[in-house]
């Protein structure tokens, strides 16, 4: 298990050369979420209330992903990203809610590292995972087959890790601002908390549509 | 203020600028988009502006002219934002001179009250102006400064 590079479109890359997508996949499955991590959720809902949240958007990270939002288009104050997203609903709800193992892993590597992570049911994709323009013109997550969806946009419902998911798939978004080793963290994070180690970033899978 | 050079706006917009232009726009819309964030940062939540109601759903490449407008959007926006900055900062030190006042003479400020929230803090505590000993307060015209004991 290692941290793959996607490849992106030379049409997005010239534009936004430092986009990045990376990459991960392990044997994992959607359960309930054990003490120790709902622990971690519970602690981070404590400390993470209105003070902190409404000091988002000054943080490198959630501010380096707002001003890629601008570029492309997205207010950030409407089409939030991930951290931001979380913080809002943090703040609405009062709490994290309990979800499973996997979506509150998520949640915890996202409100820590402050990085756009996804997680994806791996054997509904189709390796390797790539960003590109759709015939609209929109960014788009994609991967040997298909296009998965709008970049940044909640995952479609065929993809999402459900209860005969067993290999997971993690995916993290880095724009201009972010260092590529936050990103990698993000989804070092994530297999962490689900138990998993994953190594450095095997450089064999870069590749360009 | 961070000064950003607009005058990328002389350029014909309607033909794709160069890569180099769009370079430079991306860049204009980072640092203003920065700039707005920092600004935000200073307003109290109740008095932040909505956002705008008209902005895409999905990531798109923006041509020359959605490029120049979103900067332009932006430079208006963080106008309007430091508007608002300037008006919570008068606001506050409207409330801390009615704080002085009220505590220097409590009855020529019957009942006024001054929160912390008015003095842009965090904390939750309240002056008000009470007459001492109720009704008898009122007729003796004896007033004082009433401290709330806090957070509940």
């Amino acid at each position: 298990m290692g941290i793959e590079i996607g490849w992106v479109d030379h049409r997005v890359a010239a534009e936004f050369p430092e986009l990045t997508l990376r990459y991960t996949s392990f044997d994992g499955a959607v359960e309930p979420t054990p003490a120790d991590l709902w622990n971690q959720v519970l602690d981070l809902s404590t400390r993470f209330r209105g003070g902190p949240a409404m000091a988002l958007p000054s943080k490198p990270a959630p501010s380096a992903y707002r001003a890629f939002f601008r570029q492309v288009g997205l207010d950030p104050d409407v089409v939030r990203n991930p951290v931001e997203a979380i913080a809002y609903d943090r703040i609405m709800r009062g709490t994290f809610p309990r979800v499973h193992c996997v979506a509150d892993a998520l949640t915890v590597a996202i409100v820590e590292t402050h990085i756009a992570l996804s997680v994806m049911d791996a054997d509904s994709i189709a390796e390797p995972l790539g960003i590109r323009l759709d015939d609209e013109g929109n960014l788009v997550l994609a991967d040997a087959d298909r296009t998965i969806g709008p970049l940044f946009s909640p995952l479609p419902g065929d993809v999402a890790p459900g209860l005969h998911t067993s290999r997971l798939l993690v995916t993290a978004i880095g724009v201009a601002g972010i260092p590529r080793w936050l990103v990698d963290y993000g989804l070092w994070r994530v297999a962490d908390l689900l138990g998993v180690v994953v190594d450095s970033e095997q450089e064999s899978f870069r590749g360009e549509s | 203020m961070t000064i950003v050079d607009t005058s990328l706006s002389s350029v014909d917009l309607h033909s794709a600028p160069t890569a180099a232009g769009r370079h430079e726009f991306y860049a204009q819309i980072a640092t203003l988009e920065r700039e707005l964030s920092a600004a935000l940062a200073k307003l109290e939540p109740r008095r932040r502006p909505r956002p705008s109601t008209t902005a895409a759903t999905r990531p798109h490449l923006l041509s020359g002219q959605e490029l120049e407008s979103t900067r332009d959007d932006l430079v208006a926006r963080i106008s309007d934002v430091q508007g608002l900055v300037a008006l919570q900062s008068a606001a506050r030190s409207g409330a801390r001179a009615l704080l002085k006042r009220m505590t220097d003479v409590p009855a020529d400020f019957r009942w006024a009250t001054v929160t912390t929230k008015d003095l842009g803090s965090t904390e939750c505590r309240e002056w008000q102006s009470v007459p001492v000993l109720g009704p008898i307060g009122i007729l003796a015209n004896w007033w004082r400064i009433r401290i709330s004991s806090g957070c509940p």
